[in-house]
């Protein structure tokens, strides 16, 4: 893959099945600052795309604009071929999209069940069944034995898979996770790309912000590259590391031997 | 095993099974409705009720239903209301007005009061959440709405301006004394109604807080946004919050109207009554369905005894409030019911030490 | 504020329908169109007024800005200033005028001994905490004033008179509070501007962390502050106490007046105080005269809400303490 045709997203990359979520031409200005400059990007259906740059490069923005925490100032969001940008962020998540938050976000003060059951709850108004498919996700994370002890009171790792399981309760079609790896020991990073394949093999898809290039180059399917607000490079993961423009885009940023 | 240890234990295992909040629910309340007994008995030649009268329970129990009330919005959803008043003052004219005017029954007055309070709430919240009124900012538009219709009323000669009204006689509405009627010749039938309206609002609460929308209502009051996330309507659920607590609130001033005498804009709106209406639900511990009705045990008799007993020094009952208030949001923001939880905390603490130290 | 326009004859309280909303205004555009001179007296009577009010906002404005607390005692404050300055004159026999700075220093203890106790343990607790923390400081303060000094009505002894400038009717009481509001603003605008302390008030108040950061004493400029507010509004107390009865529960009306000028002004800006104080006092005199009855604190209120609700920074915007 060329440096130059990077806005358009895999022109020549011959990928597997049906689009799931697109990102057209999304831009995202602050007073002054322009985040996001004419982004494109797509993901389709059992993918897992793992979106790198260096810091400020305007990642947490695009899953802020894809989300709906706001809307991007320009282009559009498609989340199974409808529109999504400009609805508020419960309906895009309603929708089938879930995110987890960079700096994480507990509900302090409920219980680490009570905090997946409020993703649960988009499927039933059922206590019960929310509490059951609740229980399940802190299964899956690794949190069940903690599920009666007040959010705030974890620590870093459990507080990262709390935010996982938070998410995965509304049973997303796409998931979008930002930086949930930064922080974790190494096993505890080994446990988290475990859940990703897992959750690939539900057939959930996979949107990974990671710093770790090691972990990107691992579980990524394609990655995708921002730099200052624009999609600089798109491909295979091993192609992506050598691209001239990506290495640029990281130097004085930091190493990206893999 | 100690002692102590069996009965936790045994309160644990009681705790778990699914009518444990019933017998907790029917031990309170039958305990509330027995308290105008237990206050006249006679213990060493002092009855209870030389303190604490069947007026002073009457109140109790009126504030700590609306403190109940208030909790549904300002406890649950962390939209903090410094306006309850508002609604509180709705409910109280709306009845009067309409028992007095228009010979209506005190019943159909206290809906209609009811539905005008949700709506002026919907009309309230709507506007401040669109807007994204927080903190201080939210907390000051909720005191301005009810102060605005402190002045409203107020300037109204159609609802008698400041002389506000003098509640009718039943024969006026074409009803006997009675339950029927909302007026009693003495206090214990009134005494019996309050404690139904708190239970009724605390079944509300209860019913809330037990399904999916308690917990959307907590999740929008610890993070807004993470809550939204995972497809939480919050705009919608904080509108809910405020039309329930609001509509509650109404039916409290609608109470207070046919159990008191009269009704003015500088009693049932004044800037005091959004404080009364908030303080036991602060005390006792916001966002849980105890607090409210422990708070108001605490702060109302505490207050009307040192009104009473100390009827020469005016004023010494609002020092105690505001000791309270003081207090209690300094030394236990949580309130009075996390005590015990507290206490056990620090007891483990103190013991795991020890075994430490060993 | 009744009494202001007494000596002016005010309209009839009108009775129902429309035509009480209406009519008003109709009267207001004719008096315009002839150039009734009642319009000057109003402008002078409202600007005596604001000027006041903008005082009394003051304190408050400048704590909000600076630790983002919103003291509800600040209008008991404003109480103990009218009563400290009774004192002074009533049982030593000073000058009212002399006792405005000893009230002012009285307050300034007082305020410090507040926040050390009650605010400074819950500085980072939620907002509502805070409020709910000065409104019990309110309660106790202005109950220990009932006891003491009895619910009734004080009055500073003091007959100024008044004078009359171009057929507009002055009444020296209030003339002399409006100089002192205007000299106490520009005094602490001075301060902020002039002084070191004032400077780090002021870079508290746009930015707490960055003030940190620079090694501010934080926690000092927080207690002086709160002192400095409780000050200023013992000040405005103290100059209100010259033209008015006053009695435990004066200081509602004026916290009440004191947050909408806040709002209105701009959290923490001294101009959009000064403004925001100009606007209530106009609408309070002309809607006095022209209104039924207290219809113009509801036009208040309202403009409270928009405010509010459309422009929460307020007419001046920013931290501009
Ligand atoms: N809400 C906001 N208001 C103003 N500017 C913002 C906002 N959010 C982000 N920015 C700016 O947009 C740019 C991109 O930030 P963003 O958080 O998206 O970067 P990032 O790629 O996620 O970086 P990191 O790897 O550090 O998390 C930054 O310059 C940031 O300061
Ligand atoms: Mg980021």
């Amino acid at each position: 893959m060329s440096a130059d045709e990077t806005n358009a997203p895999d022109a020549d990359i011959d990928r597997d099945g049906e689009q799931i979520l697109s990102v057209e031409g999304v831009g995202k200005r602050f007073s002054g600052l322009q985040a996001l400059d004419d982004v494109d990007m797509t993901v389709n259906r059992g993918e897992i795309i793992g979106l790198i740059g260096p810091n400020g490069a305007g990642k947490t923005t695009l899953f802020n604009c894809i989300s709906g925490a706001f809307p991007p100032t320009s282009g559009t969001v498609k989340l199974d071929g409808d529109v999504i940008s400009g609805l508020p962020a419960h309906k895009i998540a309603r929708a089938g999209l879930a995110r987890t938050f960079q700096i994480t976000r507990p509900l302090e003060e409920l219980t680490v069940v009570e905090n997946a059951m409020v993703g649960a709850h988009i499927h039933t108004r059922r206590r019960s069944e929310a509490r059951e498919i609740a229980m399940e996700t802190l299964e899956f994370v690794g949190l069940a034995d903690k599920a009666e002890e007040e959010a705030g009171e974890l620590t870093v790792g459990a507080q990262k898979r709390l935010e996982l399981a938070r998410a995965v309760s509304t049973r997303p079609e796409i998931l979008l996770l930002d930086e949930i790896m930064a922080g974790l020991t190494p096993s505890e990073s080994k446990q988290m790309l475990d859940l990703f394949r897992q959750l690939r093999e539900r057939g959930t898809s996979l949107l990974i912000i990671e710093h770790d290039m090691k972990a990107i180059i691992n579980i990524s399917d394609y990655v995708k590259v921002l730099d200052q607000g624009k999609g600089i490079a798109f491909g295979a993961p091993e192609t992506v590391v050598e691209d001239d423009r990506v290495i640029e885009a990281y130097i004085g940023g930091f190493d990206v031997d893999a | 095993m100690s002692a102590i240890e069996t009965v936790r234990d045994r309160y644990r295992t009681f705790d778990d099974q699914r009518y444990a909040p019933l017998v907790k629910g029917v031990a309170l309340f039958g305990l509330l409705a027995a308290l105008p007994t237990i206050i006249e008995i006679d213990v060493a030649g002092m009855e209870l009720a030389a303190l604490l009268s069947l007026k002073v329970l009457i109140l109790t129990v009126i504030y700590a239903y609306t403190a109940q009330a208030w909790n549904i919005m300002s406890g649950y959803t962390g939209q903090f209301s410094f306006g309850h008043a508002a609604f509180f003052g709705i409910g109280a004219y709306a009845t009067q007005a309409l028992v007095v005017d228009a010979a209506v029954n005190p019943w159909i007055g206290m809906l209609v009061g009811g539905v005008l309070a949700g709506g002026y709430g919907l009309i309230i919240g709507a506007l401040s959440f669109r807007f994204k009124l927080q903190g201080h900012y939210f907390a000051l538009a909720t005191l301005a709405f009810a102060e605005l219709l402190r002045f409203v009323v107020t300037n109204m000669s159609e609802l008698n301006g400041a002389n506000g009204y003098f509640k009718a006689f039943p024969r006026d509405y074409g009803a006997e004394y009675g339950l029927v009627a909302f007026q009693f010749q003495n206090d214990l039938p009134y005494y019996y109604l309050i404690v139904g309206f708190l239970l009724v609002v605390t079944l509300v609460s209860w019913v809330i807080k037990n399904s999916w929308v308690g917990l959307y209502f907590f999740a929008i009051r610890e993070d807004e946004r993470a809550a939204a996330s995972v497809g939480v309507p919050s705009f919608r659920y904080k509108l809910i919050g405020v039309a329930v607590s609001a509509f509650f609130t109404a039916l409290g001033g609608a109470y207070w109207s046919m159990y008191f005498n009269t009704i003015r804009p500088d009693t049932v709106f004044a800037l005091f009554k959004n404080v009364e209406l908030l303080l036991p639900a602060v005390v006792g511990g916001p966002g849980t369905l105890l607090g409210p009705i422990v708070g108001s045990f605490i702060v109302t008799p505490v207050s009307e005894i040192a009104r009473t007993t100390f009827s020469d020094i005016n004023g010494l009952d609002r020092i105690i409030y505001g000791a309270f208030l003081v207090a209690i949001v300094i030394y236990s923001p949580r309130g009075v019911v996390s005590w015990p939880s507290q206490a056990r905390a620090l007891w483990k603490r103190v013991r795991g030490d020890e075994e430490v130290s060993e | 504020m009744g009494h202001l326009v007494t000596s002016v004859a005010p309209l009839p309280l009108q009775g129902g329908g429309l035509g009480r909303f209406i009519d008003p205004f109709v009267q207001f555009l004719t008096d315009i169109t002839n150039l009734e001179p009642v319009l000057l007296q109003l402008l002078a009577f409202g600007l005596l007024l604001g000027g006041v009010y903008a005082l009394t906002a003051l304190g408050l404005t400048m704590i909000f800005g600076v630790m983002d607390v919103i003291n509800f005692a600040h209008g008991v404050f404003l109480v103990v200033g009218m009563y400290s300055v009774w004192l002074v004159s009533e049982m030593a026999g000073i000058s009212p005028f002399l006792g405005i700075p000893i009230a002012a220093a009285v307050l300034f203890v007082l305020g410090v001994v507040v926040h050390v106790l009650t605010v400074e343990p819950i500085i980072e607790a939620p907002q509502q905490n805070q409020l709910i923390a000065t409104l019990g400081v309110l309660f106790i303060i202005q109950s220990a004033i009932e006891i003491v000094f009895t619910p009734d009505p004080q009055q500073v002894e003091l007959s100024l008179g008044s004078i009359q400038v171009g057929g507009v009717f002055i009444p020296l009481g209030q003339f002399y509070a409006l100089v002192i509001a205007l000299g106490t603003m520009l005094a602490v605008r001075a301060f902020l501007n002039r002084t070191d302390l004032g400077r780090k008030i002021r870079g508290t108040a746009d930015n707490r962390d960055g003030a940190r950061y620079v090694g501010i004493n934080v926690r000092r400029i927080n207690y002086l502050t709160f002192g400095i507010g409780a000050a200023l509004a013992s000040v405005a107390g103290g100059s209100i106490a010259l033209f008015q009865r006053f009695d435990p529960f004066t200081g509602e009306t004026y916290l009440i007046n004191a947050f909408v000028i806040v709002i209105l002004g701009g959290l923490g800006s001294f101009p959009g105080a000064f403004v925001g104080g100009l606007i209530v006092g106009m609408i309070q005199v002309f809607g006095g005269y022209y209104l039924p009855g207290t219809t113009a604190q509801v036009l208040i209120f309202l403009l409270f809400i928009g405010t509010l609700l459309v422009k929460p920074e307020g007419l001046f915007g920013g931290a501009e303490a």
